[in-house]
């Protein structure tokens, strides 16, 4: 890689003597006070040409090739400056630019999210201003900030994670797909075994927490929801790109109070130079934060603690052979100590304890070399990583009123308990008797690190402009954590060594190229389609997985006329698995075989058989992929700006578990076959055969012969799990609206209506096996049938949802004494849910029994007609003895109920009758409910801001209804609580 | 003619001679009398069955026993005769006293002399749930305990009894506060006027036969035959080789208790699980506890025959109970949590059972029988040995909790004494239970 950048280096600069074309010069001023502002980011947009401003605020940019373009001015704690630029003259040298610091004396201050009516996708953008407003503590709590977005009250005691587009409790494991990137950084979730485990069809894998991201250190979130550019992978739906504050600032201090979170943090952007030589050194941010957050503020002992450090440090080279393609280089590192810990709460047991890392190092590089050349603009060079330490101690106190037994086995086969021996094989320890303290851990420490070398080429014809990137990606997912341990095996409890760091590393190179074409059609008016490719290759050297290949294309455009504009989208992403998902942590099932009796020091010895449940890899699993489809319209109409954004979101091929059923024999011997033998119970030693399982009683002092206790014979079914995709589609249709009305000037007013209108349905129609193998079948040996069922063995195998939800927010700005404040009521219009048991084809899966008691007679009617108990029959049954052939159900049932009455009891274990409740399919809607949070941020010249919020300030806590079950519940479950905080910020 | 005289006079002499020697003779040789038990008409063939007779002055008293016919046969003079017979059994859990008397009897001379004695059966309950510890107790620093839960049946009698077809189970739901279907929206209980109750997760019996001795007991433990108070203070020690085991069933996979080796595999019991689950259930906090007549074969027919279950609140394995047949339950006990009154159910029939005895979870309190005081102290052997002034109640009168025996006896005391205790039994758990502050086998 070195190598790479210094022959392109020595490239760029045989041909920087190239053609020349316009220069773009000037100044960056600050507006009010006059002086320069240091570290300014000029674009031009058209061309995407930057330069960054010097001490003196001037900055310089060749080889323009265009007449005009719109030039942005960005820089930390400035309002953005967006300003059309006419290249007339072969050198531009005059402008000034004058910049306006960012508060609440300007009329444009907002606290709500913005849409970025440049881009083709959706995307809205929540600045500094709105992020302090609503006082975020975690950078999740944004999703309140989106169309129809619902407040919940800040929480750092549980992990956070973002979902967009999507409900709770869905499938497809939405928050996992939603990319979110800290400074580019993607927090990637998929190395780590203990935050992301699929567990079967009703969870989800989890998406990285945002709990460990400094929200004092946030200067923006853009959140894209639309179909993102090719250059994201690894994704389901939707980017959260979260940017933290880089450049120069004055010192900030924060100080944040609600009942269960305290913060403090401090900033300050330094501007490096020698000032000796007066050459500029570039500029370091520096950033801490500390913010605790208890369970309950009550007991306020149990908390979550964030020590977070961050440095960013940028410099541009553009002196010398540099002067025409400057270099502009950024480098950040962030530390985060913290985590959970309750040893303080008085509440445990005496020395007890839990004790959750949350630290994580994120590092990234960043290059970005203005080439200017007609045949290549910019390149630039990222690399970034992130580690995590998630490793969680527990710290228990167990009691055995007898000798107990703990299995460490890991191969199958028979084994009875003895006692420990340091550095021996201990697959059964003897656990000892009365109580004692035990810790232990799992360590679970995720890598992550990613490499993207991107190159733009933008060319500008006419009413034209071009934009090719192309970009390479590598990155590299892996775990070093060493997975579940004691630090006391003599005690430990049964567990199995598990190592996350022998898991191989999961390697993806991304490869990508998009065309964004711009053609102006007018003056005000233009159409700009984005078409791009993106190439995934997964690599998984050293497991049965291999090598995956996934491609992704995804378009957009954009017709703006005016004020008006339209866009469709189109685009497809694949969601690279987890590691839970391609290495479920190995489960066992170990069946007590042998139980002796108690002696006199009640000390026990068991025998078990363990079944190593193994998870075997599926070589046909493939990447979840996501088919999302947009159409978005803006429009300003009298002053009244609408945005609207329908959409489709479909997945397929979800990751999910599936399950199979194997037989096997073993060797049970009862108790009564040891009790009262001629052999004192405390002279007696217990024996195994590895190979049979027979169980042999010695006599410690040799008086008495060996005797082998008689053993029964079983034979059982197990159940094993595998990694799969769902052969079903998810599917989510949606529309969202922002409506903003102009300002009521007189009372400095003004209001936006958001909503979101959301479908969701999926059913899931895989074959599944099914077997109640812990029960016993009629004649007393263990159970031995297995139930095939379309769509899995519960009564339902799906769920529609659909929800209307409006936001009506008042924000009353006034600049003139610096203060502004918001009230946003939320209400739920719509919120329905309903279960569903259906094929594919919408054919009936249930039926609805004649007679509640009698699982042989259906009537006609759907169960989705009104109420009724219903009954799921599986399609197919096996037995123990064959569990691979499928036998129609319907029939040996029906005829075991005429002949063969054990077998139609046993049968009759498989039926899956819904008896209990008569309203499980009915369509269930919650009646409207509404929450109203107040929020106000008031500036005190400009050295100090204070903020305040309260959530649900009503306190609302009336019932609403079900029509489902005709129940009123307490309002709360749905809205927030009664919650309120402060901030108060210094700036200096 | 004196000569005549002489004759006549030794004539009527000889004939009167003759009537007073055969009457003198006849009074003193007995006759064979025959005796018949009977009951409702029919010949009681019971055989062993001492019968008295005592004269009409009472002065001489005979006793035989009966032959296999229910018969027994007497010698007697001729005369008037009091008869009377109490036969003492008992079965399937039921103290049975039959008593007769024929005070008709008059043995003659030649006459068929073949009387019947009609005998009057009186049932008494023998075989009572005499204590019942679930609710665990405090662990030696902290944390509760409640592996040592264990049921002691009691012989209310002076007969010995044959537990050997004696069943223990529980009624749905495990606890009395529990949401279930078995109540309409008044609160009525649904099969309070069926002839069954809807027994929970498992039924027990004994694998080898058991007799408890009169005024006898077994201790039965439900999960660890051990000695609990090794590491539990508080707790009880249930390895006693007289002890009884709920040993582990192969559905029950969940459950690790073990039995002392002290404790012989012919007092183990063994389940039929009738739900789904992988533990046997008795709840540590409200359970109702009954025991019933019941053969083995019949325990496996009812819990197999699927289509007998009560389906009222689910047809599921987890929720369909086996219909416990009402005339089969000999006792039960329907224990509330303290905590949890208001919102607690009866879960026996009015014909079982009524009210409820409540209890405080985790303490090492016991649900313990109250003494019949009437009963008891009338028992002629317990002269001197009865123990008053019962202070192992719970009973708090100014904090209106606990409860407490009202019979004022220490049964435990006063069994240690040597004295028979005989059990209230009124089919009302409120009034025939208390709490008690340590478990009654405690040392």
């Amino acid at each position: 890689m070195r190598k790479t950048v210094i022959i392109l280096l020595l490239l760029a600069t045989a041909l920087q003597a190239a053609g020349q074309s316009r220069v773009f010069k000037g100044t960056v001023v600050d507006k009010r006070t006059g002086e320069p502002v240091e570290f300014a980011t000029v674009l031009v947009k058209a061309t995407e040409q930057w330069s960054v401003t010097d001490e003196k605020g001037r900055f310089s940019i060749g080889n323009i090739s265009v007449a005009t373009s719109r030039v942005e001015i960005a820089s930390l704690g400035y309002v953005t400056l967006v300003q059309e630029v006419k290249f007339t003259n072969r050198e531009v040298t005059d402008v000034t630019f004058k910049i306006n610091e960012d508060n609440l004396t300007l009329e444009s201050a907002v606290v709500t999210a913005q849409e970025n009516s440049n881009s083709a996708a959706t995307s809205r953008t929540i600045d500094k201003t709105a992020l302090e407003h609503v006082q975020v503590m975690n950078v999740s709590d944004i999703a309140s900030l989106l169309p129809g977005g619902a407040t919940v009250n800040p929480s750092l005691t549980s992990d956070q994670q973002i979902s967009l587009r999507s409900g709770k409790g869905e499938s497809g494991s939405s928050s996992f797909g939603t990319a979110i990137e800290v400074d580019g950084v993607r927090l990637s979730n998929n190395a780590s075994f203990t935050s992301s485990d699929l567990n079967g069809r009703s969870g989800s894998v989890k998406g990285a927490s945002t709990n460990n991201i400094a929200s004092s250190n946030v200067e923006s979130v853009e959140v894209i929801t639309g179909v993102p550019s090719v250059e994201y992978g690894d994704m389901g739906s939707g980017v959260v790109k979260i940017n933290t504050r880089k450049g120069k600032t004055p010192w900030s201090v924060t100080m944040s109070t609600s009942p269960k979170t305290k913060q403090v943090s401090l900033s300050k952007g330094f501007a490096l130079r020698n000032t000796r030589k007066g050459v500029n050194l570039g500029v370091l941010n520096a950033s801490a934060e500390y913010t605790k957050s208890v369970t309950d503020p009550l007991s306020p002992y149990t908390a979550y603690d964030r020590k977070q450090l961050s440095l960013t440090y940028s410099k541009q080279f553009a002196e010398g052979v540099l002067s025409d393609t400057p270099l502009r280089i950024s480098a950040g590192v962030a530390g985060n100590l913290g985590g959970l810990d309750d040893r303080a709460d008085p509440d445990k047991m005496l020395d007890t304890w839990l004790i959750k890392k949350d630290n994580s190092l994120r590092a990234n590089f960043t290059s970005n070399w203005l080439l200017s050349k007609p045949w290549i603009t910019n390149i630039e060079l990222n690399a970034s990583m992130v580690y995590g330490d998630k490793q969680e101690r527990e710290n228990a106190r167990y009691h055995n009123s007898t000798t107990s037994t703990a299995l460490h086995a890991t191969q199958a086969g028979y084994y009875i308990s003895s006692d420990y021996v340091e550095g021996g094989a201990n697959n059964a320890v003897l656990l000892p008797m009365g109580y004692y303290y035990n810790v232990m851990a799992v360590d679970d420490k995720p890598f992550n690190s990613k490499v993207t070398l991107k190159a733009n080429w933008v060319k500008n014809v006419g009413k034209i402009d071009n934009k090719v990137k192309a970009g390479l990606d590598w990155t590299v997912d892996k775990n070093y954590g060493v997975g579940q341990y004691s630090e006391d095996l003599a005690t430990a409890p049964s567990y199995r060594e598990w190592r996350f760091c022998d898991v191989p590393a999961m390697h993806n190179l991304g490869a990508y190229l998009e065309d964004n074409f711009m053609f102006y059609t007018g003056k005000d008016s233009h159409v700009n389609v984005i078409a791009g490719l993106r190439w995934d290759n997964t690599v998984i050297n050293g497991s049965a997985y291999g090598t995956t290949s996934s491609l992704s294309p995804r378009f957009n455009a954009k017709w703006t006329m005016g004020k008006f504009s339209v866009r469709a989208g189109w685009g497809q992403a694949v969601k690279l698995p987890s590691f839970s998902v391609l290495y479920p942590t190995p489960s066992y099932y170990d069946i007590d075989i042998f139980t002796s009796t108690a002696d006199a020091n009640n000390k026990v010895y068991r025998a078990y058989y363990v079944m190593p449940r193994k998870i075997e890899y599926n070589p046909d699993l493939v990447w979840q992929r996501n088919t999302q489809a947009e159409l978005g319209m803006e429009a300003t109409l009298a002053g009244i700006h609408i945005s609207l954004a329908a959409y489709s979101n479909t997945t397929t091929g979800a990751y999910n578990k599936g399950t199979v059923y194997d037989a096997f024999a073993y060797l049970k011997t009862p108790v009564s076959s040891v009790q009262g033998l001629s052999i004192p119970a405390t002279d007696r030693i217990y024996t195994l055969n590895p190979e049979t399982g027979v169980i042999t009683v010695s006599d410690v002092t040799g008086a008495n012969a060996p005797i082998e206790a008689a053993g029964v014979p079983k034979k059982q079914l197990i159940q094993r799990y595998y990694e799969k995709n769902e052969t079903s589609p998810i599917r989510r249709i949606g529309l969202e609206w922002v409506v903003d009305f102009p300002r009521i000037v007189p009372i400095n007013t003004s209001v936006r209506v958001d909503g979101s209108f959301y479908t969701y349905r999926s059913v899931y129609t895989d074959m599944d096996a099914y077997c109640p193998y812990t029960t016993l079948s009629k004649d007393g040996s263990p159970y031995k049938y297995i139930g095939w069922y379309y769509g899995g063995n519960g009564n339902s195998n799906g769920t529609e949802t659909r929800s209307v939800k409006t936001n009506v927010t008042f924000t009353t700005h006034i600049p003139q004494v610096r203060m502004i404040v918001s009230l946003k009521v939320e209400g739920s219009l719509l919120r329905y849910s309903r279960a569903l048991s259906e094929r594919a084809d919408g054919s009936a899966r249930s039926h609805v029994l004649s007679d509640r008691t009698d699982r042989l007679s259906f009537t006609d009617a759907s169960v989705y007609d009104g109420p009724g108990y219903s009954v799921l029959w599986p399609d197919y049954y096996s037995t123990v003895d064959d569990p691979g052939t499928l036998k129609p159900f319907g029939p040996a049932y029906l005829d075991a109920n005429e002949s063969n009455k054990d077998l139609y009891d046993d049968l009759t274990s498989l039926v899956q009758a819904n008896t209990t409740y008569n309203y499980t399919f009915l369509p269930d809607y919650i009646s409207p409910y509404f929450s109203a949070n107040i929020s106000a941020t008031k500036e005190i010249g400009d050295l100090a801001s204070i903020s305040f919020y309260a959530n649900n300030f009503f306190n609302n806590r009336g019932q609403v209804r079900s029509s489902k079950t005709g129940n009123m519940s307490s309002v709360t479950s749905y809205i927030p609580s009664f919650y309120y905080g402060l901030t108060l910020r210094l700036k200096f | 003619m004196k000569k005549y005289l002489f004759l006549a006079i030794a004539g009527l002499l000889s004939f009167t001679a003759c009537d007073f020697i055969e009457d003198i003779f006849n009074k003193v040789v007995p006759q064979e009398v025959t005796i018949q038990l009977k009951s409702n008409g029919e010949a009681f063939e019971v055989a062993g069955i001492a019968i008295d007779i005592v004269d009409a002055a009472g002065t001489a008293s005979f006793q035989e026993v009966t032959d296999e016919k229910g018969v027994a046969v007497f010698i007697l003079p001729v005369g008037n005769y009091t008869a009377s017979v109490t036969y003492k059994t008992s079965e399937d859990g039921l103290r049975l006293v039959y008593n007769g008397s024929n005070s008709a009897i008059s043995v003659a001379m030649d006459a068929e002399n073949a009387f019947d004695i009609n005998l009057q059966k009186v049932e008494s309950q023998q075989l009572i749930i005499k204590e019942v510890y679930t609710t665990g107790c405090p662990k030696n620093e902290t944390g509760t305990y409640s592996n040592d839960a264990y049921i002691v049946l009691y012989n209310n009698s002076d007969i010995e009894a044959d537990a050997s077809n004696l069943v223990i189970s529980l009624v749905y739901p495990a606890n009395a506060h529990a949401t279930n279907k078995y109540y309409d929206a008044a609160g009525k209980l649904l099969y309070g006027e069926a002839d069954w109750i809807p027994s929970y997760s498992a039924i027990w019996t004994f694998d080898s036969p058991v007799t408890i001795p009169a005024y006898s007991q077994i201790v039965i433990a439900c999960f660890g035959a051990i000695d609990h108070t090794e590491t539990v203070t508080a707790s009880v020690n249930l390895s006693k080789a007289e002890y009884y085991w709920m040993q582990k069933n192969d559905q029950f996979t969940n459950a690790k208790y073990v039995a002392s080796d002290n404790i012989p595999a012919t007092h183990y019991l063994s389940c039929t699980p009738q739900n789904s689950g992988n533990s046997w259930v008795v709840s540590n906090s409200a359970p109702a506890v009954f025991i019933g007549k019941m053969a083995k074969a019949e325990v496996a027919a009812l819990v197999a025959n699927k289509d007998g279950y009560d389906t009222t609140c689910g047809t599921t394995a987890a929720l369909a109970m086996v219909k416990f047949p009402n005339a089969n339950v000999v006792d039960g006990v329907d224990i509330w949590s303290a905590a949890n009154i208001e919102k607690s159910h009866v879960r026996f029939p009015a014909s079982l059972n009524t009210g409820y005895v409540a209890i405080t979870n985790n303490q090492g309190h016991s649900i313990y029988r109250n003494v019949d005081k009437e009963a008891t102290e009338a028992l002629p052997e317990n002269e001197g040995k009865l123990v008053y002034d019962y202070a192992g109640g719970t009973l708090d009168a100014a904090a209106a909790t606990g409860s407490t025996d009202p019979s004022g006896i220490d049964a435990e005391a006063s069994i240690k004494a040597g004295a028979h205790i005989i059990y209230s039994e009124t089919n009302d758990s409120g009034k025939d239970f208390h709490e008690r502050k340590v478990q009654s086998i405690k040392e």
